[in-house]
């Protein structure tokens, strides 16, 4: 029995393997099978396919040919209808355009809200004080109320939530401009425009209530603020690289290659003073901790002119020609314009051409290395480098190399601040009738600090304590009077230039008012002054021992002020009315350099 | 028949129209009425907004007296020794006075004399300084500057009002009277110190006469509400020392502020308390009672009145010294430009 079904056993086992063994073969087979036909196909795939690539090119050109002659047939058939056509189109034109501009009462009041905005921005220069405070209220109020008008609302809890929401959008509109003021003015960062400056730029370019009003209307909206954002921002850059003379087509030069040209001179300017300033970020911020231990920063104001700002500028500067192999000629050229009311500027001009890795200096001849401006005059310059400088670059391939135009001139920046002075018994007389001294006796609450224009920047207000006027002072006290302290700060402006030395320092300081010199706080100012004596003004003046290190990129004088003979001072400054106005005013006088440059493509040799 | 009839209306209406006739109506002019004293009106273009340098220009004051009060002098009496101060204050770096000799700030003293019945408009004066800009001093192309101008004159307020001596303030006395105590609003007086409230009450209580008759005794008081509406400032008015009070340094801090406040009423002295008013918030308040132990009146201030209330007349008066600010702004233009 047993070995029956061990044998039974084994059989079973044997015709399993069997049907296993066929089972995996007839499977193989299926494989392989399926496999063949598998390639065979994607072959067959992959030629069709080449076959259609080759075609393509063929069928392209037929295809366009034929849709080309169509087009121009359309084209040519819409141009003669379009000229009959014309003259009732234009009226019609105009009449739909005009429709659509302004056939709603969303559209007037979209374009009102824009033209008020460049209004504000081009004439009024986004200014929030005074006169003009109020006129931005009214109008932006009005515009609040409008809205709420003129777009629909449901339900009372919507509208009152729209109102809100109108009344918060001419609240941007209103104050966001004065952002401006929470930043100094003093740093170029881009461009050679300050903070302030671009957020002035910002501003320009987004006049929130036509942004709201034109993406809340369907017609045309999104599209005309494409156009008009795309037309301003274009527009606007052109203006700025343009906006110098640089389309003054220079003698000798080939026009029309200049306009290019001076575009990516002005980029690439742009960009190098933005990585400059970039690079001198971190140094300017210790040194601003550094200093903040030591005594305040100083800001003023700078003095719109008439016309041209004063300075001196270094403009246009161009080189001719401006591809040259090594060994030829080039020239260089510029127009330097000095505007100043108090002194003729004397000049003298260098060039050089440089690189990572070298450097080379160029000549001027007698009439353009030193002269003297007038307080405006414009002159054109030229400095040329021979052949034989030019034939030291040692290159291998074209390289672009920079031409640089620099001039040293003399210069003379003045700052002012007004001080006002009280009676402490009257001011304290007038604050307990709850009334407010300024507006009693029409002064200024803050002082008002001004420096002229140039390529430095004066500060004499302290922006971190602003002082409050007016002054009061009281001779019924012991000890004499307390006066506010006398500062400036003297800062490099342009990023392009360096103050070589500063030559002079001059306060001039209204009697009875003196500075106390031994309290001077300076950076890295020696203070010994050499006091002469107006009528009516104590002078202090500075010679020498003025050291303007570039990396601090700028110093302050502090000093503490007195009153002559004391608590009888006061009685002089005073008099019999209580109230005193003093101008004080500084006069740095320096030594500047200034530099422009273009670059000039040099060949290793002649490749023409 | 008809005719006569007509006629004789007509005659009768002539008669009757030529009897009657109408009385033309007769006002007064009342001095004391605004809230100005003397003001300053600095007439148009003078100063100019706008001047060049090394350039004389004038400035044009006129001072007018549009109160009551008459500000003048009198050379018999010394304690009557008044004028209008007016000054000038500028900033020395950029003005001076076109006269070299001229004091750096410029006083001028003037009388003017204020409304009456014959006069209702009031004196006036006009008075022109002539100021020089000075050479723009270093780079500056057109700086703005201020000039102040300082206005100081003694003044005074009066009114003469009726009040009502109420013998019975609480209308318990169901019978009619001639007048009830009540509180009195004003508005201005022609000065710029105005009484603007007064606010009488009368205690009363009843005593036996010398006769054994009972006799009602009253102690009228009055809250007095002063006003500051001139805009200015006030200084207690000190006598004597007009001249002195208009120079800052010389007038106590005591003073400013402060008015002294005097009161009558009919032919009797009232005490005020405080006598030295401050103000606060451009208000004061002052409480004038009966003189004590003066005529007819106890030592707690109260007075006999007659059976019924009666009407008396309350003269306040009250003397100060008054000052006025303005400031204007003055642009300095250089006199060659560049482009």
């Amino acid at each position: 029995m047993a070995e029956d079904e061990e044998g039974l056993g084994a059989k079973v086992k044997a015709r399993m393997k069997d049907y296993a063994k066929q089972k995996w073969e007839n499977s193989k087979q299926r494989a392989s099978d399926y496999k063949d036909e598998k390639i065979a196909n994607t072959k067959e795939r992959a030629q069709n396919a080449k076959e259609s690539v080759k075609a393509v090119p063929g069928k392209a050109y037929r295809a366009t040919k034929h849709t080309a002659n169509q087009v121009y047939d359309a084209a040519w058939q819409g141009t003669k209808n379009a000229l009959n056509a014309a003259p009732s189109a234009v009226g019609s034109g105009i009449k739909t355009g005009a429709k659509a501009m302004f056939g709603s009462s969303y559209k007037i009041f979209f374009w009102l809200a824009l033209g008020w905005h460049l209004f504000d921005a081009l004439w009024m220069g986004f200014d929030r004080g005074g006169a003009g405070y109020g006129i931005t209220l009214a109008i932006y109020t009005i515009f609040a109320v409008w809205a709420w008008f003129i777009f629909d609302h449901h339900g009372f809890m919507d509208s009152l939530k729209a109102l809100m929401l109108y009344f918060f959008i001419s609240a941007i509109c209103i104050f966001a401009p004065l952002s401006r003021m929470l930043f100094p003015s003093a740093q170029a960062v881009f461009l050679g425009l300050s903070i302030p400056e671009l957020l002035h730029l910002i501003l320009f370019f987004v006049p929130v209530w036509a942004v709201y009003i034109g993406s809340s209307f369907q017609y045309g909206g999104m599209k005309l603020l494409r156009f008009i954002w795309f037309f301003a921002i274009v527009g606007t850059l052109i203006f700025f690289i343009f906006s110098s003379n640089a389309w003054e087509d220079l003698p000798g030069a080939p026009a029309s290659k200049v306009p290019l040209g001076k575009f990516t001179d002005r980029i690439a300017e742009g960009l190098s003073g933005f990585i400059e300033s970039l690079r001198k970020l971190p140094n300017q911020v210790v040194t601003r901790i550094h200093n903040i231990t030591i005594g305040p920063t100083y800001q003023a104001e700078v003095e719109q002119n008439r016309g041209k700002q004063l300075g001196v500028y270094l403009e246009s500067v161009e080189a001719i020609p401006r591809t040259i192999n090594v060994g030829e000629r080039v020239d260089l050229r510029a127009t330097i314009i000095a505007k100043s009311f108090v002194n003729n500027t004397k000049v003298t001009n260098k060039c050089r051409l440089t690189n990572s890795y070298f450097t080379y200096p160029g000549y001027t001849d007698d009439r353009f290395g030193k002269f003297t401006l007038a307080k405006y005059e414009t002159r054109i310059i030229s400095c040329f480098f021979p052949g034989t400088q030019t034939e030291k670059i040692n290159i291998s391939r074209p390289t672009s190399i920079k031409a640089e135009m620099i001039s040293t001139f003399e210069f003379e920046t003045w700052g002012y601040v007004t001080y006002s002075f009280i009676s402490r018994e009257l001011y304290q007389n007038t604050l307990s009738q709850q009334k407010d001294a300024n507006k009693e006796y029409g002064l200024d609450k803050y002082p008002e600090a001004v420096y002229t224009d140039g390529p430095v920047k004066l500060g004499l207000i302290d922006p971190s304590s602003p002082l409050q006027l007016p002054w009061s002072l009281t001779d019924n006290v012991e000890n004499d009077p307390l006066l506010p302290d006398f500062g400036i700060t003297i800062r490099n402006k342009d990023p392009f230039g360096r103050v070589v030395n500063i030559t002079d320092i001059q306060f001039i300081i209204p009697k009875p008012l003196t500075i106390d010199e031994t309290s001077c706080l300076p950076n890295v100012v020696k203070f010994n002054p050499v006091i002469t004596d107006d009528q009516e003004n104590n002078v202090y003046t500075l010679k020498d021992d003025i050291n303007f290190e570039r990396k601090t990129d700028y110093i302050t004088v502090r000093c503490f002020m007195h009153l002559e003979k004391g608590n009888e001072g006061i009685n002089t400054l005073l008099q019999d009315g209580g109230v005193a106005l003093a101008t004080l005013a500084v006069k740095t006088k320096y030594t500047y350099e200034l530099a422009r440059s273009t670059t000039i493509k040099v060949n290793p040799e002649d490749t023409r | 028949m008809k005719l006569n009839i007509i006629l004789g209306l007509i005659i009768v209406s002539s008669l009757l129209i030529g009897c009657v006739g109408t009385d033309p109506e007769i006002t007064t002019f009342n001095p004391y009425k605004g809230s100005d004293g003397i003001t300053m009106e600095l007439l148009n273009n003078a100063p100019p907004k706008e001047v060049y340098e090394q350039d004389s220009f004038n400035i044009v004051v006129k001072l007018h007296n549009q109160g009551a009060y008459d500000v003048v002098s009198n050379p018999k009496d010394s304690s009557k020794n008044e004028y209008a101060y007016f000054r000038i204050i500028y900033d020395n770096f950029y003005f001076e006075m076109a006269d070299p000799n001229a004091q750096a700030q410029t006083v001028y003293k003037q009388e003017l004399t204020g409304k009456d019945p014959f006069d209702h408009y009031g004196q006036f004066e006009l008075q022109d300084f002539l100021l020089k800009s000075k050479t723009i001093v270093g780079q500056r192309e057109s700086p703005t500057t201020k000039i102040l101008f300082n206005l100081c004159f003694p003044y005074n307020t009066l009114l003469t009002e009726d009040v009502c001596l109420d013998r019975d303030p609480f209308g318990l006395d169901i019978r009619d009277k001639p007048c009830t105590a009540k509180p009195i609003t004003l508005r201005s007086q022609g000065a710029p110190i105005a009484i603007t409230k007064i606010d009488p009450r009368m205690p009363t209580k009843v005593a036996v006469d010398d006769k054994g008759n009972n006799i009602t005794l009253v102690a009228p008081t009055f809250a007095i509400t002063l006003k500051n509406v001139g805009g200015g400032n006030v200084i207690m008015k000190l006598d004597n020392k007009i001249d002195d009070q208009c120079v800052v340094k010389n007038t106590d801090q005591k003073y400013w502020g402060k008015i002294k406040v005097s009161a009558r009423l009919g032919n009797k002295n009232l005490t005020c308390t405080p006598e030295n008013v401050s103000f606060n918030n451009r208000e004061a308040v002052t409480n004038c009672r009966l003189q004590p132990k003066s005529g007819d009146v106890d030592k707690n201030g109260f007075m006999p009145i007659l059976q019924v209330s009666q009407p008396d007349i309350l003269i306040i008066n009250t003397s100060y010294v008054y000052t006025i600010s303005e400031g204007r702004d003055i642009k300095i233009n250089r006199g060659t430009t560049l482009p």
